[in-house]
């Protein structure tokens, strides 16, 4: 309850509510506009928090990490184009209800289940994490690599569509990791007698190259076409929810909520996974499930309530063992470590009170975005239409200010378009970008618990197998691979039987 | 001048067309691995010249970048195998279509990147901003004179915010 009331007191602060409002702002503007992903805005944006403190940071990534969910929404109803991948689900019905002349209703319910949805989540993060943590706390240094192996393993798995390609980029990320000054023998590592990487590459430099200006150069494949937004419809109607309608909804949110958090709390699922497990839950539940695909409020209820109610949930494994669930949760991690929190098991201990701050803050965060929905919605609908021309050069601008203002260095730029390339190449070759990008921001702490555990075993590798914990995690990496290799010869067979047919 | 804007439209689109037809196929595993084979032996090979260690200790600065390098060596050589024989046994792998006109259209973007960043070594963030911005919307081929005062705004604006908002020294 201490912890409680003191994160209380560090949150209620006038700063942490403008930055998570311009960060909600920002979040729904970005998911909103198709090409443009929340993880693009958590990059573009990682710069400016150098100057906030950790809560205001926080809040302001969050703001961002929701809202995203919420604006993908926004373009999947309107235009048949889901602004984020999780919202693919929505356009199903979000689209026909469109069609139908009831876009601000479709908008109105994905709203109100997106609020419920991260609002629940937050709460479970609120009980759950702190329990967690106190689990969490019971590990030494090889469990905590094993953990760290853990999360890698899952990441390698889910990013793409091979685990062996995961296992190459997370491997290859972990080793970038390695460039500069060793911290524990005070040696260098690969810096080719440059001043500049003495200190290695900055986390926000890989990271604006890899997935921001990797955005950009791969305009060069994508030819986005958008439909201009009707806006005369949105002003015709106020698509106010009637009571049956609210009632309708009621079931599959309070469902798509559990079924979120279930998911979410799992590393690697992700939203995109929620959403349509929700809806197809939702349509075998339904009273009227003919509906489904033709304009159904109980559809975009499943779906929006899933998406929202993950965000919370992948923050448990984030905050408690230092695992992040998804890309722009791994880039938070980033966030954190950049205020001087160190990720893991010992968060809690050291840093409770804002802990529980950032927790208490989810809520809030949602709560915003619900109040922003509601007065900006018809504004938020008329930039999805911003043409690709305007927004791809402004982008570049905020990339390389962005990259120049970690170490006022040109020189950091030129390796942005390094990562930059690099995306580009492993894209092209189906790898997958995101076990890069975990291996970074994992790298330091990875090799940190993996050298200690050796040096304590005088270099025997036993010691990751000499506790019970330790057997556990190992269990769930041999676990992980095995429904990986599983679902991945499940998949290629299908793709084969469906070539012979 | 709209007849010149013209020319050169049509010039661009038939070039467009002749490089379109140029397309490729490529095994994109196989590809994938080797070049990854290639890089982790490369810096494999370069580790003893990059990390000097001055202890006989079993577990030091190099031990970490070893393994990871290895692995990456490792698993793109599993890769390779893999799909070499899902060729033997006549199964399909993984392809992908390389179509040249995108290839040239990365490189082009790439060379305005490059330029971008010349540019900041000889003249101020927003002055490069403005030319790469009106470069891109030439890419683009945007012929709204609206979209050219948007960039050339936004270039002052976001150097404005970097420099007197977030107290960040620009180029």
């Amino acid at each position: 309850m201490d912890l409680f009331l003191q994160g209380s007191s560090l949150l209620f602060n006038i700063p942490n509510f403008l930055y998570m409002n311009l960060g909600l702002l920002l979040g729904v503007v970005f998911g909103a506009i198709p090409g443009l992903t929340v993880i693009l805005c958590i990059v573009l944006f990682l710069p400016f928090t150098y100057s906030l403190g950790a809560i205001e940071s926080f809040m302001f990534l969050l703001g961002i990490y929701c809202a995203g969910s919420y604006g993908g929404s926004i373009s999947a109803i309107l235009i048949k184009t889901p602004g984020t991948p999780h919202a693919a689900a929505t356009m199903l019905d979000g689209y026909p209800l469109t069609k139908k002349g009831h876009s601000m209703k479709a908008l109105h319910v994905a709203l109100n289940s997106s609020t419920y949805g991260g609002i629940f989540s937050a709460v479970v993060l609120l009980f759950f994490a702190p329990q967690v943590a106190k689990f969490a706390q019971m590990m030494g240094t090889p469990e905590y690599f094993l953990i760290c192996a853990f999360g890698l393993t899952i990441i390698a798995g889910v990013s793409g569509n091979n685990l062996i390609k995961g296992i190459i980029t997370g491997a290859f990320g972990l080793f970038i990791s390695t460039i500069g000054i060793d911290a524990m023998s005070g040696g260098t590592r690969f810096i080719f007698n440059n001043i500049n990487l003495y200190s290695g590459i900055a986390l926000v430099i890989s990271l604006i190259g890899l997935f921001a200006l990797s955005e950009v150069l791969a305009k060069s494949e994508k030819q986005e076409k958008k439909e201009k937004v009707n806006t005369d419809l949105l002003k015709k109607e106020d698509g106010k929810l009637t009571k049956e309608e609210k009632k309708i909804i009621k079931r599959p949110m309070i469902l798509s909520g559990m079924i979120g958090v279930i998911i979410g709390i799992i590393p690697g699922t992700g939203a995109s996974m929620a959403s349509f497990f929700s809806y197809d839950r939702a349509r075998r539940m339904s009273k009227t499930p003919e509906d489904f695909g033709n304009g159904s409020i109980e559809g975009i209820s499943a779906c929006e309530t899933a998406n929202n109610a993950v965000t919370g949930a992948t923050l448990i494994p984030l905050l408690t063992m230092g695992i992040p669930g998804d890309g722009s949760v791994a880039i938070m991690l980033g966030a954190l470590m950049i205020n001087g929190l160190t990720p893991g098991p010992n968060l809690f201990v050291e840093n409770g009170p804002i802990m529980y701050a950032i927790m208490i803050g989810l809520i809030f965060v949602n709560l915003f975005m619900f109040i922003q929905g509601k007065l900006l919605t018809k504004w938020f609908a008329k930039i999805i239409s911003v043409p690709v021309a305007l927004l791809t050069p402004i982008i570049v601008m905020f990339c390389f200010a962005g990259a120049f203002s970690v170490n006022a260095s040109l020189f950091d730029i030129g390796v942005t378009l390094i990562f930059a390339v690099i995306a580009y190449i492993v894209n092209k070759f189906g790898f997958s970008t995101i076990p890069i990008l975990l291996g970074l921001v994992l790298g330091a702490l990875t090799e940190e618990n993996f050298r200690r555990s050796l040096v304590l075993s005088d270099g025997s590798w036993s010691i990751f197998v000499s506790s019970p914990i330790c057997i556990v995690f190992l269990l769930f990496i041999i676990i992980t691979v095995f429904l990986i290799v599983k679902s991945q010869l499940k998949l290629n067979k299908k793709g084969e039987k469906s070539e012979q047919n | 001048m709209n007849r010149l804007m013209e020319k050169v439209d049509n010039l661009i689109d038939n070039s467009a067309l002749k490089l379109e037809k140029h397309k490729m196929t490529i095994p994109i595993n196989i590809v994938g691995s080797i070049l990854f084979i290639i890089v982790s032996s490369i810096l494999l090979y370069l580790v003893p010249s990059q990390i000097k260690i001055n202890t006989e200790a079993v577990v030091n600065a190099r031990t970490f970048p070893l393994l990871m390098l290895r692995i990456v060596l490792i698993f793109s050589i599993i890769l390779l195998i893999k799909d070499i024989i899902f060729i033997i046994t006549k199964r399909e792998i993984e392809t992908k279509e390389l179509n040249l006109l995108v290839e040239v259209k990365f490189l082009i973007i790439l060379s305005m990147l490059i330029i971008f960043l010349a540019l900041l070594y000889f003249t101020n963030f927003i002055l490069s901003s403005i030319v790469f911005g009106i470069l891109m919307l030439f890419y683009f081929r945007s012929k709204k004179l609206s979209n050219y005062l948007i960039i050339i705004l936004a270039a002052i604006l976001i150097g404005y915010l970097f420099q007197n908002v977030l107290h960040v020294r620009l180029p």
